[in-house]
């Protein structure tokens, strides 16, 4: 742990759930999911922050795809497909508690060993 | 002030969060300061905590404001002082121009920063920044305030400092500020709040000033200047009064622009605003012994602006007819005119602009831009 509390996160792949769905609005709709990482020196949280809707117009239109597959391999993990959501309120029921393998790497970011998720897998 | 909750499933809102920043250097060679240390000070202003951080440069090697920022939060929550990163918040400081420009990454951001009374601030789009957290990155907005902005002309640190009753902490006797690296080096924890406390008074008053604007005058906006908070005004008691202000001001809602058939008359208008009149006439030196009277009425501008009624824009043309030019309250007039005032004229009171920006003279012969009221 660093001297203001940060700490690292091993690359590698950890056992966890989704614990959390939340969105983030605005001219573009980005959904936050929140891991729970289960790990040696005990649980852990991971947040995502990925873009899953957005006007045409926008330069990051063709980025929700991104968040379409992050969200459809977390649904289909859990049996699901992104035809079971019938909408933006129906994803966190869906969502949230599934169990699921996430795949993460560091980034060196501003001296840090910053966590990103790389993939999810099946538990 | 916290956001409403739009949708069920939406992110909290983020705290108001305000982080002062200041900079402590020394002068090494022209055109290149050796960074002492940054300073930033995190004030959570909906519960009131506060948490401060002081960064030392490894060999003199400057960070970059990312970095900084990230560290401060790191704290911010190691403390409780916040629970997350949030996504939006401010970064404040005393003369800008000196501080902001200290980091490493300057000039990957500085396109970002508007100039505005020779400082720097945010005026259009916020900074977006990427910290880091335990959760993973963070992208977060930065909205750059500077506090000499949101307080009256000239107002120093120090005066800000004494009037939210922190008092700015005095160099000892032998230290002066070209010289930190004296002072860092004898006194290193003196040093420390000395350095703190420039960080904090900013975040502070930033925080102080919001608040009174949205107590005392329902201003909701992070205005960025005290001029900018006066038009939210203006836009409140407009709306209040049920005056749309776009109609109002003679401007086109959608294109946000002067109605095209205003184009020309504005342009003239803007020649002829040339600010109030007030003169105590004497040639030289004051004379002796006697008393000079330069009177300034309170509230001039805005009881002369209040009689002011809502213009008929539809009806606006150009005219070169005297009579119809020189009015004052039937209507809006402004022209161009060439005058000659009679010999013996002693204070002529038509303004022309002097060549090489020297200002506004009042000779008795020439060419004026100048509106209806000048003439009678």
């Amino acid at each position: 742990m660093s001297d203001l509390g940060f700490e690292e996160l091993a690359a590698g792949n950890y056992q966890g759930t989704v614990e959390k769905v939340r969105y983030s609005f605005g001219t573009t709709t980005h959904i936050v999911l929140t891991y729970r990482l289960e790990t040696p020196n005990g649980a852990r949280r991971l947040q995502e922050r990925i873009l899953i809707d957005a006007p045409q117009s926008s330069v990051s239109y063709f980025h929700i795809t991104t968040g379409l597959t992050r969200v459809e391999d977390i649904l289909r993990i859990g049996g699901m497909s992104l035809a079971d959501a019938t909408g933006l309120k129906s994803l966190p029921g869906l969502l949230e508690g599934i169990a699921i393998n996430v795949v993460t790497r560091n980034q060196r970011l501003h001296g840090y060993n910053c966590p990103i998720v790389v993939r999810v897998e099946k538990a | 002030v916290r956001a409403r909750k739009p949708h069920q499933f939406a992110e909290d809102p983020d705290p108001f969060v305000v982080i002062g920043l200041d900079a402590e250097w020394v002068f090494e060679s022209a055109g290149r300061n050796r960074i002492l240390s940054y300073q930033f000070a995190l004030l959570n202003g909906d519960s009131g905590e506060l948490t401060t951080l002081i960064e030392y440069p490894n060999n003199g090697m400057r960070i970059t404001i990312e970095r900084g920022l990230t560290r401060v939060m790191l704290k911010a929550r190691q403390q409780h002082v916040i629970a997350k990163a949030p996504k939006r918040f401010i970064v404040a400081g005393h003369f800008t121009r000196a501080d902001i420009t200290t980091f490493a990454d300057f000039g990957c951001f500085n396109r970002r920063l508007g100039a505005v009374r020779k400082t720097y601030a945010t005026t259009e789009i916020p900074l977006n920044l990427r910290l880091v957290s335990n959760e993973g990155p963070v992208r977060c907005n930065a909205v750059i305030i500077d506090t000499m902005l949101l307080a009256p002309a000239g107002t120093s640190l120090e005066k800000l400092g004494k009037l939210l009753g922190l008092h700015k902490i005095e160099l000892p006797d032998g230290y002066s500020k070209d010289r930190m690296d004296v002072f860092l080096r004898d006194h290193p924890d003196l040093f420390e709040q000395y350095a703190l406390r420039d960080a904090v008074i900013p975040a502070l008053w930033v925080v102080k000033t919001y608040g009174l604007l949205l107590d005392r005058l329902g201003i909701r906006k992070k205005v960025v200047t005290l001029g900018g908070a006066a038009v939210e005004l203006v836009k409140i008691q407009a709306k209040a009064c049920g005056i749309e202000l776009h109609e109002f001001l003679g401007r086109d809602k959608k294109r946000k622009q002067p109605l095209a058939h205003l184009m020309s008359t504005i342009a003239i208008a803007a020649q002829a605003y040339h600010g109030g009149y007030n003169l105590a006439a004497a040639l030289g030196f004051s004379p002796a012994g006697k008393d000079l009277s330069d009177l300034d009425i309170r509230s001039a501008y805005t009881t002369a602006l209040s009689c002011i009624g809502v213009p008929n824009w539809s009806s606006a043309r150009h005219c070169v007819e005297l009579d119809q030019l020189a009015v004052s309250s039937e209507a809006m007039t402004a022209a161009l005119v060439e005058f000659r005032f009679p010999d013996g004229t002693r204070f002529p009171c038509l303004p022309v602009r002097a060549s090489n920006g020297r200002g506004l003279v009042y000779p008795l012969e020439g060419a004026s831009w100048c509106t209806g009221p000048n003439w009678l």
